[in-house]
């Protein structure tokens, strides 16, 4: 839908994938370092007994150096993923929920193209980051455009409740058949995507003490992305 | 110089759960050697209910990896406090868990941690358990009585 060169929520929204990915990366790389310390830990233990080892010291010392360098290792990961996580400075502000929804709808990289669009939306002021409130309006909403292949209507619903802010993202496709499955990061059922986007817009409503939830209607799909900041 | 984890007395069960495999067969080496518990293992969310439905009171502690395929550890912790009510529940995680987490759970213990200091992590649950064990069955005179 966006006709302009920048988009606005660009780099909250590259913050979000590094960070999950240096994420995801660190908790599989710390898995492999931790079982090449625990097997270089029963080496050293056996080893350390035998003949072999007093016969040439360099054994102990090279066992006992790869538990420093998977440390060394396990250190440079970590100083990593703090920094990723710096990327982004949350502000949080008096955000407009029809300006935040505005921005998402402007801003979304799926066709529309053959879609109804339909907005319904409650105004109200909730104290947010407003970047990261529009890239998860954002996501819900191009999940919702991709489900209808061209072909369909997408209807967003935004109600004030008692605690925050709630927003409905209606679609008339095929429904999520694995709801599940579809905060899996990487996961996706769609060619050419990372399956990252649901997850990003859970995550974001889980820091402003709301929730996403997924419910597949008699047609099509119903997201409810909920925030109460 | 830090003491040696205690080998515990009586063979003792432990249910690890951890969708790595290089992981999961390395550390049950450990404690099997060092601690000299027996080890049952397993990968995921389904094998772990299936273990603790079938024998859950088998087990004096269960260790849960955090992030188990897309259910996080800790969702299985309702299941072992009901089918294992007398074990204690140890999160083996990569990264610090949430408060929720550590509240959820008996202990916890990061991957990172030098690897004596890992095994004394997990001998203390399990001593922490006999003791409760042994405590039940020679109850205090005079104490309450069932």
């Amino acid at each position: 839908m966006s006709s302009g060169w920048r988009d606005p929520l660009a780099a909250v929204e590259r913050a979000y994938l590094l960070d999950r990915s240096t994420s995801l990366l660190r908790h599989d790389v710390r898995n492999k370092l931790a079982s090449i310390r625990n097997m270089a830990f029963y080496l050293s233990k056996r080893v350390g007994k035998s003949a072999l080892a007093s016969e040439d010291a360099r054994i102990e010392l090279f066992l006992r150096q790869i538990d420093t360098e998977v440390t060394a290792a396990d250190d440079l990961f970590e100083h990593f993923s703090t920094f990723s996580r710096t990327l982004h400075v949350r502000i949080k502000e008096p955000v407009s929920t029809g300006a935040a929804i505005a921005v998402a709808v402007d801003s979304a990289r799926a066709s529309t193209v053959g879609v109804a669009i339909a907005i319904d939306a409650e105004e109200a002021t909730i104290q947010i980051d407003a970047s990261e409130y529009a890239l998860a309006i954002r996501c819900v909403f191009e999940n919702a455009l991709e489900a209808v292949h061209l072909e369909g209507t997408v209807e967003i619903v935004g109600r004030v409740t008692p605690n925050g802010y709630r927003i409905e993202v209606h679609d008339s496709g095929q429904g999520i058949a694995q709801p599940d499955e579809a905060f899996r990061e990487f996961f996706t059922t769609k060619a050419g995507h990372i399956g990252l986007g649901l997850n990003i817009a859970r995550n974001i409503a889980k820091r402003y003490g709301g929730q996403l939830q997924i419910a597949t209607r008699d047609e099509g799909a119903l997201v409810v992305l909920q925030v109460s900041p | 110089m830090r003491p040696e984890p205690r080998i515990i007395a009586a063979r003792l069960a432990v249910l690890l759960v951890d969708d790595d495999e290089a992981y999961r067969f390395s550390l049950a080496v450990l404690l099997e050697d060092e601690i000299g518990v027996e080890v049952d293992v397993a990968s995921t969310y389904d094998e772990a209910t299936q273990k603790l439905e079938e024998a859950g009171n088998k087990y004096a502690l269960v260790l849960l990896d955090q992030m188990l395929g897309s259910h996080p550890g800790q969702t299985l912790v309702p299941l072992v406090r009901e089918r294992a009510p007398a074990a204690r529940i140890m999160v083996v995680s990569g990264a610090e868990p949430s408060r929720a987490v550590e509240e959820a759970v008996d202990g916890v213990v990061l991957k990172t941690l030098a690897i004596p200091r890992l095994l004394e992590a997990i001998s203390r649950q399990l001593e922490v358990r006999e003791s409760a064990t042994i405590a039940l069955q020679n109850p205090t005179p005079g104490g309450p009585t069932r």
